[in-house]
């Protein structure tokens, strides 16, 4: 099974499940609604990408299955919940970093329409 | 529409399907539930996205760990074909020209070549993903 290699860019499918996740444990649904929420719109993922990058994320660690959270509805007791690990996290922080790095960059430079740099 | 999407839930690989077919089949129902009250053309937009993802992410899944092996097969098998079709055995190598010939019925045509191509990568690919499948078992 292909991990999710640490320090490369990661997909954009990669970095919005990880950025769903980091607001707290949340089900398969819950993680589209939170990524098509986060893009307004942009950026529906399908049932499976979700779930093809969840095994790709949870095989790297990054990503585990958990019990379900107490007081929850009858339907949201069949679900999985997935939670962020300390790896998970680490690597979206890194993504981020990598992001405001190019922004930075964006920013600097002369090429760039001034519209685009504030 | 659950019943015949969870159908098509059948042709992902055994592991994935087992994992999260269930799981699938939930936030398709609620997916499908939300756009309906929508609308019609939600309805569509949503139907459009599912069966989208659904082929895209079929063939991620059956390809999974086995790309390279693929673009390795399918590079190999378009040399051969190429190298069938341009015949570099019976080129002249020596400098002396030779007459022109009229096109025979033995001569293969560009048409005859793709279906040879399409024919013969189809069983390439089917051979690597079961030998990857098998090795990942046994492993």
């Amino acid at each position: 099974m292909s991990a999710v290699p640490a320090h490369q860019p990661l997909t954009p499918a990669v970095f919005h499940v990880l950025l769903a996740l980091a607001d707290g444990d949340k089900h398969g649904y819950a993680i589209m609604k939170s990524v098509e929420e986060h893009t307004s719109g942009t950026l529906k993922m399908g049932a499976g990408t979700l779930y093809g990058t969840l095994q790709r994320l949870t095989d790297a660690g990054w990503v585990l299955e958990v019990t379900p959270p107490q007081a929850l509805t009858a339907r949201d007791e069949k679900r999985r919940f997935y939670r962020l690990t300390g790896e998970g996290r680490q690597a979206l922080g890194t993504e981020v970093k990598r992001l405001e790095d190019l922004v930075r960059l964006a920013r600097r430079s002369r090429g760039v329409p001034k519209t685009a740099r504030h | 529409m659950r019943h015949a999407y969870d159908m098509l839930l059948r042709l992902y690989p055994i592991a994935f399907r087992r994992r999260y077919a269930a799981e699938m089949s939930f936030d398709f129902a609620d997916g499908w539930a939300e756009a309906r009250a929508r609308g019609p053309l939600a309805a569509l937009a949503f139907l459009r996205r599912a069966a989208g993802d659904l082929a895209v992410s079929l063939l991620r899944e059956w390809t999974r760990g086995a790309r390279l092996a693929i673009v390795a097969a399918t590079a190999g098998v378009t040399l051969l074909l190429w190298s069938l079709a341009l015949r570099p055995w019976l080129w002249a190598w020596n400098i002396r020209q030779l007459p022109p010939r009229p096109a025979t019925a033995a001569d293969i045509t560009e048409a005859e070549l793709l279906m040879v191509a399409a024919g013969a990568m189809l069983p390439v690919i089917v051979v690597l993903l079961w030998s990857m499948r098998l090795l990942k078992r046994r492993a």
